[in-house]
């Protein structure tokens, strides 16, 4: 019998850590107009920031997920400052940017590798099991189904109310525009930058907390949080969240149906996979975006 | 612990696996150097033709069968995948490829009644030898690199002639190919499947010369691993692309090597990494189009311009055309110079000492990048 | 009202979203003509175009070549029956030489399929050789042969106009469709390209079909002018009767 209540519950989690790994790629491709595949290590490293305060320096908690958030924000932003932009301005193609953001993955999670090894890393926290029949969790979880509505509303209201963010929707929907309006479309765009890296870190510790942490975290993720992406529309933010849940619904309620199938649950994530080739191939401004936005 | 005793060895296989990841590597640079797709799901296609020659020749059939099995498939696999993608945006094309190449590599694991899922299946090498002495190596680098010669002669015939113009005019700008009467969509379609055909020769190379599969051996890394060959090398430029494979593939080697003799501080694997991360990004930064520059089409036409148009010594400027069998002649010749060179650097040792476990973790691809 | 001419428009209509881009077109293109199709900004003019060269489909109406009807052809079919049609900003093949550009342009090249490289090796590689013999003459035309080997992205802005005609030239196509062969070059150079137009139409008998801006330049040499405005035919003629009708002059007017 499937416990339904249990699967819902389960999709508000995978959405909401969703959310989180995706609303950054959403932002840099709008911004920067490629995938940034060096996404994957900004969710590692922030995992990686989170073990060491909590695990190694025993700070505590909140510090520790608070300077995730920071430096892995840092980081986003170095990453355009110092590679992407510099790139963007000799002339570098689509693909030319995409690679380089897998040679900076590769330089990030090797790096990684080498200051706390390759191996499975756990925070050592233990989480309260809570049961509300039919439904039972961990407070991890029940966290990152908080931090991630707390960080949409905060996001909603820093772009829909604050002039710096009215300024970034302004700059992902008409660079050129919002250049002609007197917007410094550079920094807005290093801002971007650094909220994707924070977001992702932020979720990236998180999901370690939850589950383990390893050098390859971030790509569990990615293709997944590409998928969102599309769905929601690359630069949408609103489209985002929207897509974050819709495919966390996917993937849980398609478990579901694998299980009836008698196919492995390792499938869950082909199925983001799948919504994702055929959203590229029929509707690659997903669902919210309105077409011609010179694709 | 060493994995070979014979030192010469470590130098055989690093060769192996160049002339391997070549023909892979060779047949992106057909698909995105010369035609622009950015398939970023080549690594599919190679499992393809890994797995379909283990299946094969585990069958029983002799591997020069087992091989143009791999092709077929592996062809057929690429022409499938691409007619929905082919149309697709390049940065859409990229991750549509990799989703694709991870639900392939998602049923070879889960589907253990194709090959085992996880646990994978060995393969009997094309040579009937044992895995341990000089011979098996020898036999094996003739074998893989007639592959690969053989892949480059025709790779090189079909970029110098007309139809290799097209792909280029496809890449610049397809509408305008279109306008001026190429099925770009064709083409494409084309190139797509022959290249992916090459990936999965060259995966059923790898898959006798490892004498193993499974599915851990084929994730994505291995694609962008085939990518920074190509970006290295040079775009559009075969002899960049093999020194591209070179390069890489010695990197990786030689990280393999000074783990096992112990000789870093660091872990070497990772320091590879990083160096190859830092490699690609300086070469995108200051080099975009690679070490070496795209190749011209060379075709008979450069002959009418000789004849007619040469002012101001352009000629010059252009090494002679000569006939093919003159360019392989000289091809073979440079490629023979190389590898004696190389060999000369590495002192010869008696032969004999503790036959190793051949087909255990040395042989293995590197699992994560 | 569209008589038999080379190239024949009847009642197209082509809508974007709301926007009604061409209305109701009808004309005709006589052959071994040069006519002209003029208008403001927006009129039209390169959707009508990209409708005959088979880029769009027409929403109404049909198109007519030589007789045929082609509304429903993919650009490379109607290419091949000998309408070959230009771009406004030059769309060379960038990274590819000037000649390779123009070899592109030629037809029936045995070469150009895949397995026609192995099979019919002898044959593609003379016809490689005479092709390029006519680039490099149709070059020399456009005095560009000592560029042949340059990449197309090096040569200049007014030798790229020069290269996207020369490229066309190479089917010995019948109809022409220029998209402003004359826009952004200096004057001189501008009536040097349309008395070169006009020297081809005669030496090779074919057939131009052109938009323009500099009007002046194309009533010297065009036979007949058509006039689109809002996506419909407002006047046609000779150029003498167009430049002076005062509707044109008026549209023109209250454009600037």
């Amino acid at each position: 019998m499937v416990n339904l209540a249990q699967v819902l519950f389960e999709s508000l989690v995978s959405g909401s850590l969703y959310l989180l790994a995706s609303v950054g790629l959403s932002i840099t491709y709008g911004l920067s107009k490629f995938p940034n595949f060096a996404h994957a290590e900004f969710i590692t490293f922030g995992a990686y920031i989170a073990y060491f305060f909590l695990v190694q320096i025993k700070a505590p908690a909140f510090i520790s997920f608070a300077l995730a958030f920071l430096v892995s924000g840092i980081l986003g932003a170095l990453s355009y400052v110092l590679l992407f932009a510099p790139l963007s301005k000799r002339g570098s193609s689509t693909i030319q940017l995409m690679i380089a953001s897998i040679g900076l993955g590769l330089i990030l999670r090797h790096t990684c590798m080498e200051i706390w090894g390759g191996g499975i890393l756990s925070f050592k926290i233990f989480f309260p099991i809570y049961r509300w029949p039919p439904i039972s969790t961990s407070l991890i979880w029940l966290l990152i189904v908080l931090d991630a509505a707390i960080t949409a509303v905060i996001l909603h209201l820093f772009l829909k109310k604050s002039r710096l963010g009215k300024a970034m929707r302004a700059t992902s929907d008409n660079p050129n525009l919002a250049m002609a309006s007197g917007i410094n479309v550079e920094l807005i765009t290093v801002l971007g930058w650094f909220l994707s890296g924070a977001l992702a870190g932020l979720g990236g510790a998180f999901l370690a907390a939850g589950t383990a942490l390893v050098p390859l975290l971030g790509w569990k993720v990615l293709l997944s949080a590409f998928a969102v992406t599309i769905l929601g529309g690359t630069g949408s933010f609103y489209g985002s969240i929207i897509a974050s849940y819709i495919i966390g619904a996917a993937e849980n309620l398609g478990i579901v149906g694998l299980v009836a199938l008698n196919l492995s649950a390792d499938y869950r994530t082909a199925i983001s996979f799948i919504i994702l080739i055929v959203l590229l191939i029929f509707r690659p401004q997903g669902l919210f975006k309105q077409a011609g936005r010179g694709d | 612990m060493i994995r070979f005793a014979d030192p010469l060895i470590y130098l055989l296989d690093a060769l192996a696996y160049t002339g391997i990841f070549a023909i892979s590597a060779l047949a992106l640079n057909l698909q995105y150097g010369f035609t622009g797709l950015a398939n970023f799901g080549h690594v599919a296609f190679f499992m393809v033709g890994a797995y379909t020659t283990a299946l094969a020749t585990t069958s029983g059939l002799p591997f020069p069968l087992s091989a143009f099995l791999s092709i077929a498939v592996a062809s057929f696999t690429g022409l499938i995948a691409s007619l929905p993608a082919l149309r697709l945006r390049e940065d859409y094309l990229a991750i549509a490829t990799i989703a694709f190449g991870e639900i392939l590599r998602m049923i070879f694991k889960n589907e253990e009644w194709i090959a085992h899922g996880v646990w994978g299946i060995g393969v009997p090498p094309a040579i009937p030898l044992s895995g341990d002495t000089r011979e098996f190596y020898w036999l094996q680098l003739l074998l893989i690199f007639s592959v690969l010669f053989l892949c480059l002669l025709i790779i090189r015939i079909v970029s110098n002639s007309p139809y290799g113009r097209v792909l280029r005019a496809v890449r610049d700008d397809a509408l305008a190919a279109e306008v001026y009467g190429k099925n770009v969509f064709g083409y494409k379609a084309q190139i797509f499947a022959l290249g992916s055909g090459l990936a999965g020769l060259s995966g059923a190379l790898f898959a006798q010369y490892v004498q193993y599969v499974n599915p851990y051996m084929f994730e994505p890394t291995l694609t962008f691993s085939m990518w920074i060959m190509v970006i290295l090398g040079g775009v559009g430029n075969n002899v960049g692309v093999l020194f591209g494979a070179l390069l890489v593939e010695f990197f990786e080697r030689g990280a393999r090597m000074a783990k096992d003799l112990r000789i870093m501080p660091m872990d070497p694997n990772n320091l590879r990494a990083i160096i190859i991360g830092v490699l690609i990004i300086l070469v995108l930064l200051y080099r975009p189009a690679g070490l070496l520059k795209e190749e011209r089409v060379k075709t008979p036409a450069l002959k009418a311009f000789k004849r007619t148009g040469d002012e101001g010594g352009l000629l010059r400027s252009l090494r002679k055309p000569r006939r093919l069998r003159e360019r392989i002649r000289m091809r073979l010749s440079k490629m023979k110079e190389r590898k004696e060179e190389e060999l000369k650097r590495k002192p010869s040792h008696p032969k004999g000492g503790v036959a190793l476990d051949p087909g255990g973790e040395g042989r293995w691809l590197r699992k994560d990048f | 009202m569209a008589e038999e001419g080379l190239l024949n428009t009847k009642n197209l209509v082509k809508t974007f979203g709301n926007l009604k881009a061409i209305d109701d077109v009808s004309l005709s293109v006589e052959p071994n003509s040069i006519t002209g199709l003029i208008g403001p900004n927006g009129s039209g003019k390169t959707t009508l175009f990209n409708i005959i060269s088979g880029i769009y489909s027409p929403d109404k109406g049909h198109v007519y070549f030589d007789g045929v009807d082609i509304d429903e052809l993919e650009p490379h079919e109607i290419w091949s029956r000998g309408l070959v049609r230009t771009f406004q900003i030059p769309r060379l093949f960038q990274r590819l030489t000037v000649l390779d550009n123009m070899m592109l342009g030629s037809q029936g090249n045995p070469g150009e399929n895949f397995l026609g490289i192995f099979r019919n090796w002898k044959s593609w590689r003379r016809h490689e050789e005479e092709t390029a013999m006519k680039a490099m003459d149709i070059l020399r035309l456009l005095e560009m042969d000592h560029l042949a080997l340059s990449p197309a992205s090096d040569i200049s802005g007014g030798q790229m106009k020069l290269l996207e005609i020369g490229r066309a030239l190479m089917s010995r196509p019948r109809l022409l469709l220029l998209d402003e062969p004359a826009a952004g070059v200096n004057p001189t150079l501008a009536r040097r390209i349309f008395e070169r137009i006009a020297h081809l139409r005669e030496k090779l008998g074919l057939t131009f079909f052109i938009i323009e801006h500099r009007i002046d330049i194309l009533s010297e040499h065009a036979d007949k002018i058509y006039v689109l405005h809002e996506g419909r035919v407002i006047a046609e003629g000779k150029p003498e009767e167009v430049v002076n009708d005062p509707h044109v002059v008026g549209v023109y007017l209250g454009e600037g």
